[in-house]
């Protein structure tokens, strides 16, 4: 864990919070797409994109980083992190993950095409800044309301005229339409945003004869859809642990004070993956593969498939 | 047991136990461990005595055969980040001898121990009077590959390998993880290495592991490229051998894997180590070990590592001459 001090705090827009972090001397590098967690409560971890500084376009993005910035949309009815984090003034101490990457350009591409939505500009303008320093081939389609978008203009800066902004859905789809359709072959996309946003361009993409493999996402909506409540066993106790049908199983061991291992709660990071000793799971993560979903799952977003799962907790 | 002399005090002998298998043995890097005869591993890049006499040797085999590197051209991102780690890493464990400057992008590399003195600016391929891979395989001592992390696979996109045991980094370039090692028999490594491939790409931004491999050759060439083969496959086979303990040698490879932090590659170095049967004897636990593990290895692994002939014939020295 990193102990991190609050150097400064910016509003880029209304609802939106940018964290500027410092550590003792330079930071751990980062990936282009990564995160870190940051803790708003004892125990209580989110995640949030790392950024890069657009002013020093000289050095390597994500390099022994002197700081660390993060914007936190403010989420009203949320579990209460973005609360605490726009809270934080400069001179206040809080603990960090270090990065991790969940998120990275693919080196193959023979072009990027970005596309983001609301705060899913974090994570693209890692992405923006990396390509600008490497001279790799790139564009950037962005969904975004005037005044109410955070760092367009830190995107307008680093992709200058490979950036095209449209009002509204309804203008993203033909910028997609034209970008999906003139790009080099071995382009890959990678989309940041609300789902409905990262669910166009998949099926855009489908349609334009893109193979999966080159269709990439990071959702920043953290809440798992919720599913039919189960009964949690842990085989080393005997207990059994009751997940209602708006909670995590991971939530509802936490609830009552189970400790299990976790970071990212979207099924990304593999950090709660646990032994499963008994019962069928249905799988929402993207972690483990096949082999692994024999008998493991993720207990922060994964959930029993039928009453009951024994878990070797 | 008196102080043992600095190539046995430093060995990072392989075998903990007195048998053998085929596993990940994967341990945190940068960790000093303890041995029968001294330590090793507190540093991750090698620098011996012979120090600038391995490196030019090592320069030299390059020179002669180009083939020895291999470079994809989308690996051009992850080459410049191995070049600045292994840079950056030297200069950190020989502080004094070797330096790191940075300015910005600028950099000042000097190594006053294999004189070498360069400027070069990260990421400017014009800065540099090689490709950066071919620069920093030529600042160490270890043979250095590079491999992207890809469709939830590796993949080897880049290397600078001259000390091969018994393969070619000409040929195994582009290939997968799993393509690399299926020389290794058997479904149980199968699946050590499904495991270890999984591991590395789940490795964090700038976490970095080792792993100790070894095996026995007939002489002190670390070079057995399969490049050169036909300059060192018909001795081989002969096992025309006068003398175990001086010709004998334990060879083994340290080698660490580096998550590089800002493109995901994996970094993976191997270092040879060559140590002589008769300087395995001058330490009487590790003597024993060996010839115990030689004499229980599965039919499997004693053909994969070609001891058939040669195991049998340095466990029956190492039996006769260690003292007990």
């Amino acid at each position: 864990m990193l102990e991190l001090r609050v150097a400064a705090v910016a509003t880029p827009c209304p609802g939106v919070r940018s964290l500027t972090l410092t550590g003792d001397g330079p930071l751990p590098s980062y990936p282009p797409g990564a995160n870190i967690g940051l803790e708003w409560a004892p125990g209580r971890m989110n995640t949030y994109s790392l950024t890069p500084s657009p002013d020093r376009r000289d050095l390597v993005p994500g390099l022994d980083p002197e700081v660390y910035r993060v914007s936190v949309a403010l989420r009203p009815d949320g579990a209460g992190g973005s609360r605490a984090l726009h809270a934080l003034a400069p001179g206040d101490r809080l603990r960090a993950t270090t990065p991790r990457s969940s998120f990275p350009p693919v080196q193959t591409a023979a072009h990027h095409v970005l596309v983001a939505g609301g705060i899913g500009v974090t994570p693209v303008l890692a992405h923006v800044a990396w390509h600008a320093f490497w001279g790799n081939s790139f564009e950037v389609l962005l969904v975004a309301r005037p005044a109410v978008a955070p760092h367009a203009e830190d995107l307008c800066r680093l992709a200058g005229d490979r950036l095209a902004t449209a009002p509204d859905r309804t203008a993203m789809r033909a910028l997609l339409e034209r970008a999906l359709r003139t790009a080099p072959w071995n382009s890959h996309a990678y989309t940041c945003g609300p789902p409905g946003l990262i669910a166009e361009v998949a099926v855009r993409a489908r349609e334009a004869h893109w193979v999966d493999a080159r269709v990439h996402a990071e959702p920043f909506v953290a809440a798992a859809p919720p599913g039919e409540p189960f009964t949690a066993v842990l085989r080393r106790t005997g207990r059994q642990v009751a997940v209602g049908a708006g909670e995590s199983l991971l939530d509802a061991l936490e609830r009552v004070g189970v400790p299990a291992p976790r970071l990212c709660r979207r099924g990304v990071c593999g950090e709660c993956v646990t032994t499963v000793a008994a019962g069928r799971v249905e799988h929402r993560d993207t972690v483990l593969d096949d082999d692994e979903r024999e008998d493991q799952m993720a207990l922060c977003v994964s959930r029993a498939a039928g009453e009951s799962v024994e878990l070797d907790l | 047991m008196t102080a043992a002399p600095d190539d046995v005090a430093t060995y990072p002998f392989p075998l903990p136990h007195d048998t053998y298998r085929v596993s990940a043995n994967v341990e945190e890097a940068g960790v000093e461990r303890a041995t029968e005869a001294g330590s090793w591993g507190a540093r991750m890049l090698h620098a011996g005595d012979d120090h600038d006499a391995v490196v030019r040797k090592r320069r030299a085999i390059l020179d002669a055969e180009p083939r020895r590197f291999v470079a994809a051209e989308h690996a051009r991102e992850a080459s410049w980040e191995a070049l600045l780690w292994l840079l950056d890493r030297k200069a950190r464990e020989q502080p004094g001898t070797v330096n790191l400057e940075r300015d910005g992008a600028h950099h000042r590399w000097t190594d006053a121990r294999i004189g070498v003195e360069q400027e070069f600016v990260l990421g400017d391929d014009a800065s540099l009077p090689e490709h950066p891979l071919t620069f920093a395989g030529s600042q160490v001592e270890e043979d250095v590959v590079v491999l992207g992390a890809r469709d939830g696979r590796l993949w080897l996109d880049a290397g600078l390998v001259v000390h091969a045991s018994v393969w070619s980094i000409g040929f195994d370039a582009g290939m997968s993880f799993a393509e690399l090692h299926r020389p290794v028999p058997g479904e149980d490594a199968r699946r050590v290495f499904t495991t270890a491939e999984r591991f590395l790409l789940r490795l964090h931004p700038g976490e970095a592991y080792r792993r100790l491999n070894w095996g026995l050759q007939l002489d002190d060439r670390p070079d057995l490229s399969l490049d050169t083969f036909g300059s060192w496959g018909a001795r081989r086979a002969a096992l025309d051998v006068v003398d175990p303990g001086r010709e004998v040698h334990l060879r083994t490879e340290v080698q660490h894997l580096v998550k590089l932090p800002l493109t995901g590659s994996v970094l993976f170095l191997i270092g040879v180590r060559l140590l002589p049967l008769e300087r395995v004897a001058l330490v009487p636990a590790w003597a024993n070990r060996l010839a115990s593990v030689l004499e229980t290895l599965t039919p499997e692994t004693s053909g994969y590592k070609e001891l058939d002939d040669l195991g049998p014939l340095a466990a029956a020295w190492l039996r006769d001459h260690a003292p007990t």
